[in-house]
């Protein structure tokens, strides 16, 4: 190997590690604070709706189908639904089986697309250093405290259950006029 | 030219000897972690289920079936340096913690940071969780020896002083934390006033009913008042800190906030995991309890309810 291609092989390699190495620091801090989401107008508010959409949508363009069967099982039956969406939801499927973009799409379907940086924080794999994609951007409908390691329990109180995140906005809380 | 690539190359080697973690991707190892992870995340959750309903039954069966899987996730971090796992088991041990706030666990989490390929941040953030969770169990005899063997940062000793008497197993059920008149932070444990009935609203900063409730508290230091006896209680393993709470005393006249001083010496009908959740206690035992707090208007029925309890009592 030439003194040239060697010269780069260093000088890439170092400048990864330092994108790398600042990424984790930044995300981290970023996600210290991160205990409050926007949430926005969706395409499913209810297991009715869930239900019709995972019927009618090809496979290929449902983001649910990206999740194994076992996942897919697992995250699906973990949604409550309270009275204008979801009120709380497991998100380890996602954590684990998709990438963030994968997971931003499954959460745009429930407006929930603002956890994506929440659950996938100190996921870094390759794609977690690019934006996900925006898509449509939404209306936001309300700011919403979430509380990781909470299910929501109605009316209005977040109760522990390892894995899932309790959205205070949507489980019972009336909203302000 | 040639003694520049070598820089090159050797920074690159320091830096990866520096953070191996940072370095390593996702490997095909932890997919034996993850279903070991869906089996204690189910596990957990039915655990809960019995707790909240009060059912002892089957507990301590699910007690050892969750202490193994968190000793076998243990071992398969210390063999797979995939930089998902040490999140996944720090999650786990802080949910276990919730219920478990023992030296069994505590032991574990220690080995795990002793024993995983972490980054220098996650050392230093593991190792602030480990010295709050000693103080949060009351160990505060372990908390120099903490200090000492793991890089624990000045800011985390200094939010959870260990100059005050309150160790593991106090019948105490209160820790409270105030400003005296020289703005120092001061610590005691207390206890209930047994004979006459007593609110306790079982809160924590991070649930937003509790914060609704808190601000709605500020705005209107009177919507409680025609109780007589309201404390605002966080769990043993809150994220509040002590100076949290020494300033919503300040911040919020006539309220009182407190630690659970020891969650096992309170009535077993307790349950200090479910935010908000007021329960109605005379003579050390429950005789009612409210749930959530979907608006304000909980406020009133706080008042009625406790005044008709009280009526009756008396």
């Amino acid at each position: 190997m030439s003194k040239f291609k060697l010269a780069l092989l260093g000088t890439v390699t170092v400048f990864f590690a330092s994108v790398l190495i600042s990424s984790n620091t930044a995300v981290a801090q970023q996600a210290q604070h991160a205990d409050s989401i926007n949430i926005y107008e969706s395409q499913i508010h209810n297991p009715e709706e869930l239900r019709v959409y995972m019927d009618v949508t090809p496979r290929k363009d449902n983001p649910l189908m990206k999740l194994s069967e076992a996942g897919r099982y697992t995250f699906i039956n973990g949604l409550m639904w309270a009275s204008n969406g979801v009120g709380s939801l497991n998100t380890y499927p996602l954590k684990i089986e998709l990438s963030t973009n994968q997971a931003k799409e499954v959460l745009t379907l429930f407006g929930l697309q603002d956890l994506t940086t929440k659950i996938m924080k100190d996921n870094a794999s390759g794609d977690m250093f690019n934006e996900a994609p925006s898509g449509d951007i939404s209306p936001a409908l309300h700011h919403c405290t979430v509380l990781e390691g909470y299910r929501c329990q109605l009316p209005a109180s977040c109760t522990a259950s390892y894995t899932d995140i309790c959205m205070a906005c949507l489980c019972g809380a009336q909203q302000e006029k | 030219m040639f003694s520049a690539t070598l820089r090159c190359i050797y920074l690159s080697l320091f830096m990866m000897l520096l953070s191996p973690a940072a370095f390593s991707a996702q490997l095909d190892c932890a997919e034996n972690s993850f279903k070991l992870h869906y089996s204690f995340a189910e596990k957990s959750k039915a655990l809960h289920k019995l707790a909240e309903s009060g059912n002892d039954v089957g507990i301590t069966q699910l007690e050892n079936e969750l202490f193994y899987l968190i000793d076998e996730l243990n071992t398969q971090i210390s063999h797979c340096p995939d930089n998902r796992l040490p999140k996944i088991f720090n999650e786990a041990v802080a949910f276990l913690f919730l219920t478990y706030k023992n030296d069994r666990l505590l032991s574990v989490y220690e080995k795990f940071i002793d024993e995983a390929a972490l980054t220098t941040p996650q050392i230093i953030n593991y190792s602030n969780n480990l010295y709050k969770m000693h103080w949060q169990a009351r160990n505060l005899s372990k908390l120099s020896d903490i200090q000492a063997r793991f890089p624990v940062s000045q800011n985390v000793i200094d939010s959870y002083p260990s100059d005050f008497s309150a160790e593991a197993g106090s019948d105490n059920l209160l820790l409270v934390a105030e400003y005296d008149n020289e703005s120092n932070l001061r610590l005691n444990t207390a206890s209930l006033d047994a004979d006459t009935l007593q609110i306790v609203a079982v809160i924590d900063l991070k649930c937003g009913f509790s914060k609704s409730m808190l601000e709605e508290m500020q705005s209107n230091p009177q919507l409680f008042s025609p109780i007589e006896d309201i404390i605002f209680l966080f769990p043993q393993a809150s994220v509040a800190t002590p100076n949290d709470l020494a300033n919503l005393s300040a911040d919020i006249d006539g309220a009182n906030f407190a630690f659970a001083n020891n969650e096992s010496a309170w009535p077993s009908k307790m349950y200090f995991h479910q935010f908000p959740r007021f329960y109605f206690i005379r003579n050390n035992q429950v005789v009612h309890e409210i749930s959530g707090w979907p608006s304000a208007k909980q406020a009133s029925i706080l008042v009625d309810t406790y005044a008709k309890l009280k009526q009756r009592a008396d």
